[in-house]
């Protein structure tokens, strides 16, 4: 197939002594490609960016050019060029001058200047502007104008950081297209980064989904819609419901208490998250469905009406195209190639710990003294020292330890001092009833904690885990 | 770049350790030290036990205190209506207002002599209200200046507001408007305060003979004694720095509370 | 009510206008009359100007204050234009150290930075003022910290991405820095400039104390004058005055009108 132009091999970047925005990535590009990078702010989306632009070095991990490393690569050497956010035109020149900026340092002859300017303003619908000045154009007209600068430099790959994300819905629509036009019409690679997941749908033929600096998922934009690898990549991309449930074997399993079918066989006993599309629902009389409930709200969203029914805790949004009246009782059928089955990581904590002298667990960031004659059968304390049931002394000193505990089971308060432990909100998924969110410590250990609380993320948070909640197996 | 931009500074770093930095450690030196080089507190005992040396201080202070405020009674309103009168042409009017500081101190207390030698036909018969004239005259603008910048800053709806409970004009003047431009105020009473301690040619134009403390400085330049100068110096440092940081402190206290914009 | 107060406003700003302006007018009234005092008016006469400007003592006293002022704003504009972009992108520990330095001569009283920077150069290091050295480095001192203030504020505004937008059109770094960043810098530069010219010829104090014996520029030249009783000088300074004030007028006006001209020509492009 075409040749890959840039690859990305284990980039890790940190700021300053503890901040790390990526983790670990691996990524490649196809020469000619449209790729999106989508993720909420704070993902490390434009780090990569930045970095692939040569604005920011990595602190670990290669960038490859055409297979060779341009880590060190100073940006106005590599063949690449960035529209800026918020378009970084220079204020003293006029439209011409800027386009011109990156022609006259490669001294470029007058003329040649003059037809490559006067062509990339009619490839951006600009032409008669040449002698205007920036502060007199709009946002859109300074959108493409920062466009044209950029092109007009000839690069392998286009980088476009949140371009439209200051233009108002219209123009962005409007926008969307003509990028995508132009994408067709230059063949340039082009890779872009947004938080918007529709503008990544219409625009992208890849899409790397990205969160808390690693890479969930890459596909084309149909594949990460119908195929969410995980509960996240679902969240973000288009609305979902999210439940927690339990395989029975084969394609059975359960959620909202309630039996269903899926289309693959799965093992027995797995917590697994379900996701199903709101579209994928049918609404049917209350006894034809798989599940009844009440609809509790119906509201026309211009298209199709969104009707939400409520199942004992369970909140189901389905999209309609009929009306249906509040306080009715129906049922919902869902086909079982609609039920997305994901064996979910985020939905147990699971550490190994060790025991020091004095009888307690350390694991993670947590030192906690379990109750040992709980852990083993028929052993006992005697003036502090602990005896097995046949009487003999034991020491646990550097035993190593399951411990387990339930997001569920888990809290979280902004008192920093109230939990066992801190750290700042990661990655946050809704979950029909509750959050799923999940905390990351400065030593960047990772805890899964169900919070019925909408926090931000970013938020310093502590985690309060009940002792008595956390189990506890010892390895051998 | 912004590994080795820093470099660019290097020329200014180095001027300011020199000759800001280096000269004040010099002048607490001397100021320490008797004329043939010893350790001594003498100067300063001198300054401190001398009745006379203590009330060219008081002196000072007083000048000081009564041209701040005279420049503060004339200063707030034009302020006040500069920014907030709905003028045509405010900014003009600004300009205006300020443009006098452009034009060398000496030549126009010269002028304001004139006039005042007319009106009291001798300058002499009241030194201490023509110094405050003089002062005031000088610093004006520099009081004006911050007050309509903290003035300006201020969103419009937050007077709006203000009348739409119910507030007279009065009432919003003190409830809103000089509440939330302290910091404008802060800043020029700091302009003015502490060059009215020290600018002793303004008292020397306008024939007011009694001393302050930048007089003081002068009369030992004349004299030759650099150890007294020097001390009376760091007198007038601690002064103006101790001020200073008070009055920093509190600024940077309102605007945390969101004073400002 | 609301007329009430638009009078009072306006009778109020009259009286403070007239207090800052009404001594300057009637002094530049008095200057084209031949009267040796204010009150008594006599004929028409340019005479204090001919007197300003062909009295060599004068002339070379304005001339040399000047220059003075020239040499000192561009060496100060220079110095705090690279110490503010240095900073600026260089640690934070500089930058906090600098701009406490910075912040020194600006608060201090000017006495004192005069008189400290005498005693480091004249008293203890013996240098001597007949070389305008000690006077030059007292007035940069005074005047290089207006610079970097007024050129830090544009730096803080400059959109960072402005500098990175010319690396990655091919600039190299200090390409970028002077096409670019210098070029945004420069209203602030001109305003730097233009305070230290100001602020040099206003000095008074820090001139004194470092100043060679037989040097004068107009402030202490104007304070000798004043404390003789030499007539002619005394009228021929208020013709200086006058041609301060016509020089300061002029250039405010000019400044405006340009200001307005911009304004004018973006609004027409515009539309």
């Amino acid at each position: 197939m075409e040749k890959i132009i840039i690859e990305l091999k284990n980039i890790t970047k940190t700021f300053g002594k503890d901040t790390t925005v990526i983790r670990d990535i691996n990524l490649s590009i196809k020469k000619g490609e449209f790729v999106t990078l989508l993720g909420p702010s704070g993902c490390g989306k434009t780090t990569i960016l930045r970095m692939i632009g040569g604005f920011e070095e990595p602190t670990s991990g290669e960038i490859l050019l055409h297979d060779q490393n341009i880590n060190q690569l100073t940006p106005n050497k590599r063949p690449i060029n960035t529209v800026f956010q918020k378009y970084a035109l220079f204020p003293h020149m006029n439209v011409y001058e800027n386009i011109a900026f990156g022609l006259r340092i490669k001294n470029l002859s007058p003329e040649q200047i003059k037809e490559k300017v006067s062509h990339v303003l009619e490839i951006v619908d600009m032409e008669g502007f040449e002698k205007r000045s920036i502060s007199t154009l709009s946002g859109g007209q300074q959108q493409r104008i920062a466009i044209a600068r950029a092109i007009v430099n000839e690069p392998e790959i286009l980088l476009l950081d949140e371009p439209l994300g200051a233009l108002d819905f219209k123009m962005r629509k409007e926008m969307q297209l003509e990028l995508k036009e132009m994408h067709k019409q230059l063949g340039i690679t082009f890779l872009f980064v947004t938080h918007d997941q529709e503008e990544a749908m219409t625009m992208s033929d890849r899409i790397v989904v990205m969160a808390d600096g690693k890479i969930q998922q890459e596909g084309t934009p149909e594949e990460i819609y119908r195929k969410p690898v995980n509960a996240f990549v679902a969240d973000f991309i288009g609305e979902s419901n999210i439940f927690v449930g339990e395989t029975h074997g084969g394609k059975k399993l359960s959620f909202c208490d309630t039996d269903f079918k899926c289309n693959q066989n799965y093992p027995a006993g797995l917590n697994v998250e379900v996701v199903i599309r709101p579209e994928d629902f049918t609404i049917t009389e209350p006894s034809e469905g798989l599940i009844s409930g009440e609809i509790i709200s119906c509201v026309f969203k211009g298209t199709y009406y969104e009707t939400t029914v409520l199942n004992n805790k369970n909140e189901f949004v389905i999209y309609d195209d009929e009306s249906y009246n509040v306080g009715d009782t129906v049922g919902l059928s869902i086909k079982p190639s609609d039920i997305h089955v994901m064996t979910s990581s985020n939905s147990h904590n699971h550490f190994v710990g060790e025991f020091n002298s004095r009888g307690e667990v350390t694991f993670a960031d947590i030192t906690l003294k379990p109750d040992i004659t709980k852990l083993i059968p028929g052993s006992y304390y005697e003036d502090n020292t602990l005896f097995d049931q046949s009487g003999n002394e034991i020491s646990l000193n550097g035993v190593r330890v399951d411990c387990y505990f339930k997001p569920s089971d888990a809290d979280l308060s902004d008192n920093p001092d109230e939990g066992l432990v801190q750290g700042r909100i990661g990655s946050i998924i809704y979950r029909g009833d509750h959050y799923n969110y999940t905390v990351r410590s400065n030593t960047e250990e990772e805890y899964f904690v169900n919070d019925d609380y909408l926090w931000n993320t970013d938020d310093l948070v502590s985690v309060i885990i009940p002792e008595e909640k956390i189990e506890y197996h010892i390895i051998g | 770049m912004k590994k080795s931009a820093w470099k660019f500074s290097a020329p200014y770093v180095l001027f300011l350790v020199l000759f800001v930095v280096l000269p004040l450690l010099v002048l607490c030196y001397y100021a320490f030290t008797n004329s043939s080089g010893q350790p001594t507190l003498s100067n300063f005992i001198g300054f401190f036990t001398n009745t006379r040396a203590l009330s060219t201080l008081l002196y000072s202070i007083w000048i000081a205190l009564v041209t701040t405020l005279v420049s503060l009674i004339l200063a707030y309103p034009t302020a006040y209506v500069l920014a907030r009168g709905h003028l045509r042409n405010g900014d003009v009017w600004l300009v205006v207002l300020v443009m006098p500081m452009w034009i060398n101190f000496t030549l126009r207390v010269t002028a304001l002599k004139e006039i005042l030698s007319l009106i009291e036909g001798n300058l002499a018969f009241h030194p201490f209200l023509n110094s405050i004239i003089a002062m005031t005259y000088d610093f004006l603008p520099f009081m004006i200046m911050p007050i309509y910048t903290a003035l300006t800053k201020l969103d419009p709806q937050l007077f709006e507001a203000a009348s739409d409970l119910g507030a007279t004009k009065l009432r919003t003047l003190l409830k809103i408007a000089i509440p939330l431009s302290i910091p404008g105020i802060v800043s020029g009473i700091m302009m003015v305060f502490l060059p009215a301690m020290t600018n002793y040619v303004v008292l020397d134009m306008v024939y007011n003979s009694t001393y302050i403390m930048g007089s003081l400085i002068g009369s030992y330049f004349n004299s030759y004694d650099w150890n007294n100068g020097a001390m009376i110096s760091v007198v007038l440092l601690l002064l103006i720095f101790s001020v200073y940081s008070l009055s920093s402190k509190l600024v940077s206290d309102r605007t945390q509370k969101g004073g400002g914009r | 009510m609301l007329k009430n107060n638009k009078t009072f406003a306006g009778i109020w700003l009259a009286t403070v206008l007239a207090f800052l302006y009404l001594p300057i007018i009637v002094l530049a009234f008095y200057s084209f009359t031949s009267s040796p005092i204010i009150g008594s008016v006599r004929g028409f006469s340019l005479k204090n100007y001919v007197t300003l400007f062909t009295t060599p003592d004068i002339r070379n006293m304005i001339i040399g204050t000047l220059v003075l002022a020239l040499i000192v704003s561009l060496i100060s504009t220079v110095l705090g234009t690279l110490g503010a972009i240095g900073t600026f992108y260089g640690s934070k520990k500089l930058r906090t150290g600098v701009e406490l330095a910075n912040q020194i001569p600006i608060v201090n009283a000017d006495v004192v930075t005069g008189f400290s920077i005498c005693i480091l150069l004249i008293v203890l290091l013996g240098s001597t003022k007949d070389t305008f050295l000690p006077l030059v480095i007292g007035l940069v001192s005074l005047c290089t910290p207006f610079v970097y203030l007024s050129v830090m504020p544009r730096l803080v505004q400059l959109d960072p991405h402005l500098y990175e937008a010319a690396l990655d059109l091919g600039c190299t770094p200090n390409m970028a820095l002077r096409k670019v960043v210098l070029v945004e810098l420069v209203p602030g530069i001109l305003s730097g400039f233009m305070t230290s010219v100001t602020l040099t010829l206003d000095d008074y104090f820090i001139t004194t104390y470092t100043k060679p014996a037989a040097f004068d520029t107009i402030s202490t030249y104007v304070v000798n004058a004043t404390k003789g009783a030499q007539t002619q000088v005394k009228t021929a300074l208020w013709a200086l005055s006058t041609v301060f004030f016509i020089v300061v007028l002029i250039s405010i006006i000019a400044m405006n009108l340009n200001a307005r001209r911009a304004a004018k020509i973006r609004e027409e492009e515009l539309r």
